[in-house]
């Protein structure tokens, strides 16, 4: 892909999402089935099921809920379209939008036109202890020795507090700001408003992070339909277009030169996305990043570009993310509110980000000027892998 | 799976002279040491993998007092986790043994000790024997000058 972009081979003509949260009354399937059913009736001129060729599916952990085996190829039967080509999309934290990224390739390669991209994943089903901080050290040996997700991302927060100044407030900013935004997103596990205060009163889970530092476990579904962007008019006046990807792995604990300021992952993903897009980040007009913790946001709005490297703290906390502020991010809720079924995070950053760009996000509508937005996860023991998605309005 | 024995850690091993010292790997091709030991280089994939022995100093460069202990750990809490920069520039992530962990300062000198922790939550789990970085000693601390400022040139 070396033409300089926007790529825009690609659609995004459907868009839908369950409401985040702790789902015990549904199992997986009526998860997927829900974020299909709102899919679908996003689908302005209308979308008949069998126009769907094939589907992915996001799932990070079956394990989560019994089902490592066949998660993923059970869902087309369990929710109408049986026959349908399906596969099953894993890459860590960015599962999601890794799978958006398949499903985009997919389309680009001419082999589908239509395809649907569901991200699922159901993750309060067991306990924390038998669940997700169990897998998580996975018979690592060092990290069954203590550590845990916050455990690891942590000591980025004190290097960056004691390399640049950082501060607690200004970590705690990005969980007010996200919160903020949750309360205005019907979608959000999360939807109150919380203050500095509450942050920095909350219990501390491994210094310098308290619990309202760090996002929650949530289950939930989310589903975009992907065209080529030829067909795109029959779905819809008002198409988001696929403008670039990027993806990037790096040593995860094995790196030595980890300098705990950042993640080189982010940084390549990025960079490559912002080439095939052919745009700067200072032409973006919002973005949904990977804040699983307050110090992550502040580490990936750097590493994306948003602001210099050891800036970030001082930028969240003078408001530049903000809804009305230079560059709005994270104005679902972002994971510390909205929540992050892993596989669902990255198909419902892309969904946000289409309300945007088609002006429908209500109270939380940003201003559009350049009508570019960039969707990032990163993860896989924390600096294992990333991808960066960018969306646009603007026909090529 | 309760064993009133001692398990020893995989990663420690005995220098000539009896120390516990870490084991890494090392490869002849690539020139790169890393930790913990990987089967094949995490640089180039080479199949050269040889048993390295890590210094035993370094100095602290992140830390975290963790509050919640995780599944499987079933020692003090709160309890002290990191990255120490060693002496040859390798940065690991260890667990940090320190009676006051949130007096830990970015840093300052840490040296390698072996420790034994509960295996399991009932008192007849035993122990195992695992290895963890503590503030150095004077006798064991590592020279200042290879701390910070030394270290950021890896970037």
């Amino acid at each position: 892909m070396k033409t300089p972009g926007p790529w825009n081979k690609v659609a995004v003509v459907g868009a839908g999402m369950i409401r985040f949260g702790e789902l015990f009354d549904q199992s997986y399937e009526q998860m997927a089935a829900g974020a299909w059913r709102a899919c679908r009736e996003s689908v302005d001129l209308g979308l008949d099921p069998s126009q769907v060729e094939a589907m992915f599916v996001a799932t990070q952990r079956g394990t989560l809920w019994g089902q490592e085996g066949i998660g993923g190829n059970t869902v087309p039967s369990a929710i109408g379209l049986s026959g349908v080509p399906c596969t099953r999309i894993e890459n860590a934290c960015p599962t999601g939008s890794d799978a958006f990224r398949v499903g985009a390739m997919a389309v680009a390669s001419g082999v589908h036109d239509v395809v649907l991209v569901i991200g699922v994943e159901k993750m309060r089903d067991k306990s924390a202890e038998e669940g997700l901080l169990a897998r998580a050290a996975g018979g690592h040996p060092i990290y069954t020795r203590g550590e845990s997700a916050p455990v690891l991302f942590a000591p980025f927060a004190t290097r960056h507090m004691h390399e640049y100044g950082t501060t607690k407030e200004m970590l705690a900013s990005v969980a007010v700001k996200n919160h903020y935004n949750g309360a205005r997103d019907p979608f959000a596990h999360f939807q109150n408003e919380i203050t500095v205060d509450q942050v920095l009163a909350a219990p501390e889970v491994c210094s310098p992070l308290g619990l309202l530092d760090c996002c929650p476990q949530t289950d939930g579904a989310a589903a975009v339909l992907l065209v080529s962007a030829e067909r795109a008019q029959e779905f819809t006046d008002s198409p988001v277009y696929v403008a670039g990807f990027g993806v990037a792995t790096d040593h995860p604990y094995l790196h030595e030169k980890q300098d705990y300021l950042g993640l080189l992952a982010s940084r390549l993903a990025s960079a490559r996305a912002y080439e095939m897009a052919g745009i700067v980040p200072k032409q973006l007009d919002c973005a949904e990043v990977h804040d699983c913790f307050t110090i992550t946001e502040i580490l990936d709005i750097e590493d994306l570009g948003f602001c210099e490297k050891g800036s970030g703290g001082a930028f969240s906390a003078a408001g530049e993310t903000a809804i009305g502020g230079s560059m709005p991010v994270n104005t679902s809720g972002g994971l510390l509110a909205k929540g992050h079924p892993i596989g669902a995070t990255g198909i419902a950053q892309i969904i946000e980000l289409w309300w945007q760009l088609r002006e429908q996000a209500g109270p939380r509508q940003v201003a559009l000027k350049n009508g570019y937005a960039l969707q990032h996860n990163v993860g896989g023991r924390g600096s294992g892998v990333s991808v960066v998605n960018i969306l646009t309005r603007n026909a090529k | 799976m309760a064993s009133a024995e001692p398990q020893t850690d995989s990663m420690i091993s005995r220098n000539g002279d009896g120390q516990a010292v870490l084991l890494g790997g090392f490869s002849e091709q690539s020139q790169h040491s890393h930790f913990p030991r990987a089967l094949v280089c995490p640089y180039t994939g080479a199949n050269d993998v040889v048993d390295h022995e890590l210094p035993s100093t370094g100095v602290l460069w992140a830390c975290t007092v963790v509050n919640s202990a995780p599944p499987g750990y079933f020692g003090k809490v709160p309890f002290g986790f990191g990255v120490v920069q060693l002496d040859d520039g390798l940065r690991i992530v260890t667990r940090i043994a320190a009676d006051d962990p949130a007096s830990l300062q970015i840093g300052q000198p840490m040296g390698l000790i072996i420790e034994d922790l509960p295996a399991g939550a009932d008192q007849d789990a035993g122990t195992m024997q695992i290895w963890a970085f503590a503030p150095a000693s004077d006798d064991t601390a590592s020279d200042d000058t290879a701390s910070d400022d030394t270290a950021s040139g890896a970037r």
